[in-house]
């Protein structure tokens, strides 16, 4: 770590289809945003430079279709991902109620080390409907958010780029914690058989008795 | 190295000499030195024996130095003493002599062009007919036979004197002391194809005993033949091009070359080595005491002088498993990548097999865990099969038993596992994906191929998937617990029985619910928090998950069984209890509605107002029968108190504040409030519904509402004159209704003053009162039908006020009248100006001039001009 060598981190975005995944990828990215709608084949990268507490990271956002579930993008596609990026559109309820399931598909695909610690960061999209279309409230989000960890919780808007470099800071932000995480795990060759032997025979023996 | 061949003796200890050797169908004929002929005939049915058959002694007694089958005769070409005879072989009678030949040195006859296919001298090949040939010292004679008959055909002379002679097919390849040539046999033209040059070690070492062999010429695969000489072996083809694939080097020069693919067998004196011909490794090592000649037809023939050996393969299948055993997977793949199978599939299959237990042996024994995978997954081996690399996780045997826990797998085998497993509930979902939705189009292209031929059957898919799931599932629980959750929660094919038996061991009590829930056991989810919840040690935390449970699950398809343990959790905790109705966020029908809400009656009417109020006051369900149920059910709850306590029945003044401080009073009239505030708010009540269930004697302010809604205002006003006497709100009442457009509502106060009038005339009401009355509200009656409802005694100076009022509030109207009439005569002049102001513009329309609005032409129709200039249809701009 002292040498301070680029970092990549690789986020991945995930949530039903049309909840605005794209949207919010290009607005961070690119500062555009656009009313048509055009789904997302497969999945799609976009990098951007980010400074994190004094450091350059280069963030490697990739975008996935939300038709395409798991099947088509291999568990390689998820494993080593340092952040999960989880999207619903506050005026659609079942792309909230899905959301448990895209996290823990998530989960079982990258199968991280540490999973109840794995950085999630879910995005409430869609905020500049009419208060009247909104179906999923705040105070459900954050209490799903709570659930599971305290997930860091943003209502953004794509649209009018409401929140959006806010949630991305503490996307990039997490993640590299993440990274740093995982890095200090592979500077063991094999950290998890050293813990998992030991612990073992130490098991074995007291229960012998 | 491995056994190829074991060697069969067919003849022992002969007490002649054998010379030469040659085998025809079940024949085998040996010419001995002394120029005998024997035939024996081996029967292999039943049990294998071999007599002599025929036996012929040769006159000239000189040694049969070579035996040459004529193919399409059943005769053979006998060469002794450099004359050759052709004898039938059945008999051993001579057929025929040939004249000519003298002097010769070998006989050679057409043989077939691949070992193994042995070409049956019978056969309709007619093309190679009987002929033959025979060499005499540089020329070669190819002699035409018909069985009787010997003509010439035509003779080639050679550059040397050949030394081994094949005639394969079409050609005729000649073995020199150190090249090959071959004749066309129908043109007779020759050609050198290769020469060997000078090995090193003959070059260098004179004293080594070079040996004097020519080059010997063996048929081999396609039109191949291989040309051997010293310890080399090439294959050439008949252009003379050297095979680079192929070259094998013998420890010695042999004497003899044979081919059984993959194998090249090498005659050296006493012992057969036999070697792979792609490798060029030694398999096997056969030592056959004096072995001097070999022959090769269906099987292959080694004789000494004495004896005869038969060479007998082995089982490919049984070569493949003695490697195997050994440990020799290289090998034994290697092998069967040379070998030649009945299908291609067929072949794969038994490498698949091969690599496959390479991949078991470097897995149990070398630990090689990652290696291993590889293989199995590059196979494309079943999940199975790497399943059962890990006997602590395979699954149960279907056949009963209990087999002996297994050791634990190593964890770094463990990781490898989880990876692969997760990877192939991917592919895994993917087909079934694919097979259902062809299960469901009956008839379609066929889907991905490879997949297709991995797992055929939607039955095995759904049989794998479950047995991936389930393997996952102990994979997580011993290396990664906190993904035991999320796998169950997504859909998945985990065995219930296995799972719930291993998540009850590992006390994962969360888990085996999410696990119900997937599969829909929702009763077992909930009888087993119940059990939790009903155990001595429970928290509150038990019950909470029953309620989360059943916010969980589809409210319209489970209602019942949601009805059923909501009845328990409401009786254990009851605040909990309503929150499975009044936190769910599911939009719920109003049929399900309607059915919580009769249900909670059943238990408690308080459960059924609150989750009522929370659907009219929270969701804002404006469904009258619900409101109606609201109310009956405040009222009941009414009357329950007013009948079992003293104290509130009776005729009796709803106070607004509360002037009973006990708890029950403040309940009391907190519910008269709320029922009060609910009949006046809400719009969707059956009001005659209500008032049937309304208590004659009680709630009587309650009951002038729903008059009121009813527009019956006599009776409403009747309640707050003879039964509340509260005269101010029988005012205020009035103030509320009155409307001078709705017929029905504009005579509210002539009501009440007839209620006031009734009462004066009783004696119960000052008429002074009356008089204010009037004076207040007189405005508001008609006074064509108030004057007469006066009573005739009346003083008309009591009236000044009443008069005084309506006057005032006539002129007033009058005048406001005045004002307005005039107001809008106005506006109506001001437009009327602007009106012409407007026509005096001139506007032309033109043959193209256009309607902006429905895009066509003006023409003749009426038009409309706007200020700007706009020129639309009348009718476009209505419409717009």
């Amino acid at each position: 770590m002292a040498t301070r060598k680029k970092v990549l981190l690789k986020v991945i975005i995930l949530g039903d289809s049309g909840v605005g995944k794209t949207s919010l990828m290009n607005q961070y990215v690119n500062k555009k945003f656009s009313n048509q709608y055009k789904a997302t084949i497969g999945a799609d990268f976009l990098t951007k430079e980010v400074m994190v507490d004094d450091r350059l990271v280069t963030m490697q956002i990739w975008d996935t279709a939300g038709q395409e579930r798991f099947q088509s993008l291999g568990v390689a596609f998820y494993r080593g991902a340092d952040c999960c990026v989880l999207v619903y559109d506050v005026n659609n309820v079942k792309s909230f109620e899905t959301l448990d399931s895209w996290r823990d598909e998530f989960l079982l695909q990258a199968s991280p080390r540490d999973p109840d610690n794995f950085p999630f960061v879910v995005l409430g999209n869609k905020i500049d409907m009419e208060e009247s279309k909104r179906q999923v409230s705040q105070k459900r989000a954050m209490t799903w958010c709570q659930q599971k960890g305290n997930i860091p919780y943003f209502e953004t808007s794509a649209k009018e780029a409401i929140n959006v470099e806010n949630a991305f800071q503490t996307i990039a932000k997490n993640a590299l914690q993440q990274e740093s995480d995982v890095e200090l795990y592979s500077d063991f060759p094999d950290p998890i058989k050293i813990d998992g032997e030991t612990g073992r025979q130490g098991g074995d023996a007291g229960c012998a008795c | 190295m491995h056994n190829v061949f074991h060697n069969q003796p067919i003849v022992e200890n002969l007490p002649l000499k054998i010379n030469c050797i040659q085998a025809y169908e079940n024949k085998v004929i040996v010419g001995t030195d002394h120029g005998s002929l024997l035939l024996y005939s081996i029967e292999e049915d039943p049990v294998f024996t071999i007599t002599l058959s025929e036996s012929r002694v040769s006159s000239s007694r000189k040694g049969i130095d070579q035996l040459c089958l004529i193919p399409g005769t059943g005769d053979v070409a006998v060469l002794s003493d450099g004359a050759v005879t052709v004898y039938e072989i059945a008999t051993l009678a001579v057929r025929t002599q040939i004249q000519k030949a003298k002097g010769v040195t070998l006989i050679a006859a057409p043989v077939a062009a691949q070992f193994g296919e042995s070409e049956s001298p019978t056969s309709a090949n007619s093309e190679l007919e009987s002929r033959f040939c025979f060499a005499t010292k540089r020329k070669v004679s190819f002699i035409k036979y018909n069985g009787s008959d010997v003509v010439l055909d035509k003779e080639v002379t050679l550059s040397d004197r050949p030394r081994t002679m094949l005639w394969l097919g079409q050609r005729l390849y000649i073995g020199f002391a150190r090249s090959l040539s071959c004749v066309d046999v129908t043109t007779g033209a020759v050609k050198d194809l290769y020469s060997f040059r000078t090995s090193l070690t003959a070059a260098l070492g004179s004293f080594a005993p070079v040996k004097t062999s020519s080059v010997l010429v063996t048929p081999f695969s396609g039109d191949r033949v291989l040309a051997t000489k010293d310890n080399t072996t090439l294959a050439l083809d008949h252009n003379g091009q050297v095979s680079q694939d192929l070259r094998v080097e013998w420890s010695s020069g042999p004497e003899a070359v044979a081919v059984w693919s993959p194998y090249l067998v090498g005659l050296f004196t006493g012992h057969l080595e036999v070697r792979r011909t792609q490798s060029n490794t030694l398999v096997q090592t056969i030592p056959l005491p004096n072995a001097n000649m070999m022959i090769f037809g269906a099987s292959i023939l080694v004789a000494s002088q004495a004896s005869v050996w038969r060479l007998l393969p082995l089982d490919f299948e049984d070569q493949i498993e003695q490697l195997v055993t050994a440990g020799q997977f290289a090998e034994a793949k290697n092998l069967i990548e040379e070998l030649d199978f009945p299908t291609e599939e067929d072949k794969t299959a038994n490498i698949i097999r091969v690599r496959g237990m390479y991949a078991h042996h470097i897995f149990t024994t070398e630990h090689k865990y990652q290696e291993a995978l590889s293989i199995l997954k590059e196979l494309q081996a079943s999940p199975l099969d790497v399943i059962n690399l890990y006997p602590d996780l395979s699954p149960p045997d279907p056949d009963g038993g209990t087999p002996e826990p297994a050791a634990p797998s190593d964890k770094k085998a463990m990781y490898l596992l989880m990876n692969y497993l997760s990877e192939q509930r991917a592919v895994l979902a993917k087909l079934r994906q694919q097979q259902e939705y062809l299960a469901g189009m009956k008839q379609a292209e066929p889907p991905d191929s490879a997949l297709q031929a991995q797992y055929p059957v939607l039955a095995d898919t759904l049989y794998l998937s479950e047995v991936v799931d389930t393997t996952l599932l102990k994979v997580y629980l011993s290396i990664n617990e906190a993904l035991v959750g999320s796998l169950l929660r997504v859909p998945n094919a985990c065995n219930v029985e296995e799972s719930e038996q291993l998540l009850l061991e590992r006390q994962k009590y969360d888990e085996l619910v999410d696990l119900y829930r997937g599969k829909g056991l929702h009763r077992n989810a909930l009888d087993f928090l119940m059990r939790k919840a009903s155990s001595p040690e429970s928290t509150a935390a038990e019950v909470e998950k029953m309620v989360t449970y059943l916010h969980g699950i589809n409210f319209e398809d489970n209602l019942d069984l949601i009805l059923e343990y909501a009845a328990w959790i409401l009786k254990r905790d009851s605040e909990e209890g309503i929150k499975i109705f009044t936190e769910h966020y599911d939009e719920v029908s109003p049929k399900a509605r309607k059915g919580i809400v009769s249900f909670l009656e059943t238990i408690s009417e308080d459960f059924a107002i609150r989750y009522l109020e929370y659907l009219i006051h929270d969701l804002h369900d404006h469904d009258a029968e619900l409101h109606d149920q609201l109310i009956s059910c405040y009222l009941s709850k009414l009357k329950r108190d007013l009948s079992s306590k003293t104290g509130y029945d009776g005729p009796m003044l709803p106070k607004r504040s509360g002037a009973d401080n006990t708890e029950d009073g403040r309940s009391f009239w907190t519910l008269r409030r709320k029922l009060a505030a609910f009949l006046e708010e809400s719009q969707n009540y059956h009001a005659e519904q209500a008032l049937a269930s309304f208590p004659t004697d009680a709630l009587y302010e309650e009951r002038a509402m729903v008059l009121s809604r009813l527009k019956r205002h006599e009776e409403a006003l009747r309640i707050y004159i003879e039964k509340v006497r509260n005269y101010h709100m029988a005012n205020v009442y009035c103030e509320k209704h009155y409307d001078p457009d709705d017929p029905e509502s504009q005579d509210v106060f002539l009501i009440l003053l007839q209620l006031y009038l009734n009462m004066v005339q009783a004696g119960d009401y000052p008429l002074a009162d009356v008089m204010t009355f009037l004076g207040v509200y007189g405005a508001s009656m008609d006074a064509t039908k108030a004057l007469p409802m006066l009573p005739g005694t009346i003083q008309l100076k009591a009236l000044l006020g009443y008069f005084q009022r309506c006057l005032h509030d006539m002129h007033r109207t009058r005048n406001m009248n005045e004002v307005v009439k005039n107001l809008l005569k106005a506006e109506c002049l001001q437009f009327q100006e602007r009106l012409t102001h407007y026509s005096t513009k001139r506007i032309r329309i033109t043959d193209d001039r256009m309607c902006p609005i429905c895009l066509k032409r003006i023409a003749n129709s009426v038009f409309t001009c706007f200020p700007n200039g706009v020129v639309t249809h009348a009718y476009c701009a209505v419409k717009k």
